[in-house]
């Protein structure tokens, strides 16, 4: 069944609908939440609450437009929300930190890609601050633009840039010996 | 190069969450949403018809209990109005067979800790804790020192006081396990009648109980997590 049709059914209360919809996106759901959250076990309670959200604002929703973005966008939100319901709220780099990094020319992309494993990458991002770590997923892993991430985390598109700009720069200071130089 | 970025980022969240199927528990949550959405109001206009309902509810009950536990803190003077003051707000509550008791505040310091809670019942009833443990999360019972009460018909007030000494260095925060009944009394037979006993003489006098029915709720467990590098102490 293709995403319109499973829309249709729940726009008619028919719950077959969000079955549908849950087995189609869980797993980029179960993802991006836990990107941001860091904790498997936030990023299944917020899934779950994207999808419950998505289902009671269904109505709401344009049949028209791809179902993908708006969804996940809820669960960008959400996992932010969580994050500082629970208050894990982390502080930015520290001072000491930030003055050890000589070179500001490399970027968020090569650090990544750049880091020897996967375990280098999750420490990363579990050192920016949630805002960062939340516009760096929609920016690289939604491949949403600055316009949609403004309307997303509430802010006007200057705050997006620099929050994407911290998020570079951390990752930057966080990784130095994976940093290879390149543009942002 | 976004497209490897956002594969090596999907590595790292498919790796960390492995296999999970989010479709029992959100059909169990949207299944018994639709149950409640039945009682719901379908526009705005009952949504808000029932906030005012709400307000006007809730509204009732804090009136008519609100105001004896700030009176019941003034009962005992060694209780310094501070301590209600500067207590932290913790509003949990429990009902248990129709007797609903709400944990209002806790105040803690290094020597004391107070908890003030309210207690809605059945008319024409007296109520009052009976039984109160006070624990840590390690099991250490702190020793009751005293209580104050205020009771009407139906509502309560009461504070009760724990010894904070075996505590030593307060943790932050604090986690208390707190246990008790409510002892509920008809109104009308709280003291204990005293009869003209038939045999008295003039040497002595005999003061005959008639038996009291009495009803005990609970028991009530809350668990509490109150700071204590702030304003609670």
């Amino acid at each position: 069944m293709k995403d319109h049709q499973a829309i249709a059914l729940l726009k008619q209360g028919d719950i077959t609908g969000l079955e549908v919809l849950v087995r189609h996106y869980q797993d980029r759901a179960l993802r991006t939440a836990y990107l941001i959250c860091l904790d498997a076990d936030m990023a299944q309670d917020v899934a779950q609450d994207a999808f419950l959200r998505a289902y009671r604002r269904i109505e709401q929703f344009d049949i028209d437009r791809p179902f993908a973005p708006w969804f996940l966008r809820i669960v960008a939100n959400q996992a932010l929300m969580a994050i500082r319901k629970r208050r894990r709220i982390r502080a930015f780099l520290d001072d000491a930190l930030r003055e050890s990094i000589p070179d500001p020319s490399s970027s968020i992309e090569r650090t990544i890609l750049n880091a020897e494993t996967e375990g280098v990458v999750r420490d990363a991002l579990t050192r920016l601050s949630p805002m960062q770590r939340t516009a760096g997923v929609c920016r690289y892993y939604l491949g949403l633009g600055e316009a949609e991430m403004s309307e997303l985390l509430g802010c006007p598109q200057g705050t997006v840039k620099r929050r994407l700009h911290d998020a570079r720069q951390s990752l930057r200071r966080l990784l130095p010996g994976w940093i290879a130089g390149g543009t942002e | 190069m976004t497209h490897e970025i956002k594969q090596r980022l999907d590595d790292v969240a498919g790796h960390a969450l492995g296999t999970t199927d989010l479709w029992p528990g959100i059909q169990r949550r949207a299944t018994h949403r639709t149950r409640l959405a039945r009682w719901m109001p379908a526009t705005r206009l009952g949504w808000a018809a029932l906030a005012a309902v709400a307000v006007v509810l809730l509204g009732s009950v804090a009136y008519a209990a609100a105001p004896l536990l700030t009176d019941v803190y003034r009962i005992n003077p060694t209780w310094s109005p501070e301590a209600s003051e500067l207590s932290h707000p913790l509003s949990v509550s429990q009902t248990r067979d129709g007797c609903t008791v709400t944990l209002e505040q806790i105040y803690v310091d290094q020597e004391r800790i107070l908890i003030g809670l309210n207690v809605i019942g059945p008319g024409e009833m007296s109520l009052a804790p009976t039984g109160a443990i006070l624990r840590t999360e390690d099991g250490l019972a702190l020793p009751f020192v005293d209580g104050a009460g205020h009771a009407e018909p139906g509502a309560a007030a009461h504070v009760l006081a724990f010894d904070a000494t075996p505590l030593g260095e307060l943790s932050d925060p604090l986690t208390l396990e707190f246990s008790f009944g409510i002892h509920a009394i008809p109104v009308g037979e709280a003291a204990p009648p005293m009869a003209p006993p038939e045999h008295a003489s003039d040497q002595s006098l005999a003061v005959v109980l008639s038996p009291i029915e009495t009803t005990l709720f609970g028991p009530y467990r809350f668990r509490i997590s109150v700071p204590t590098a702030g304003d609670a102490r």
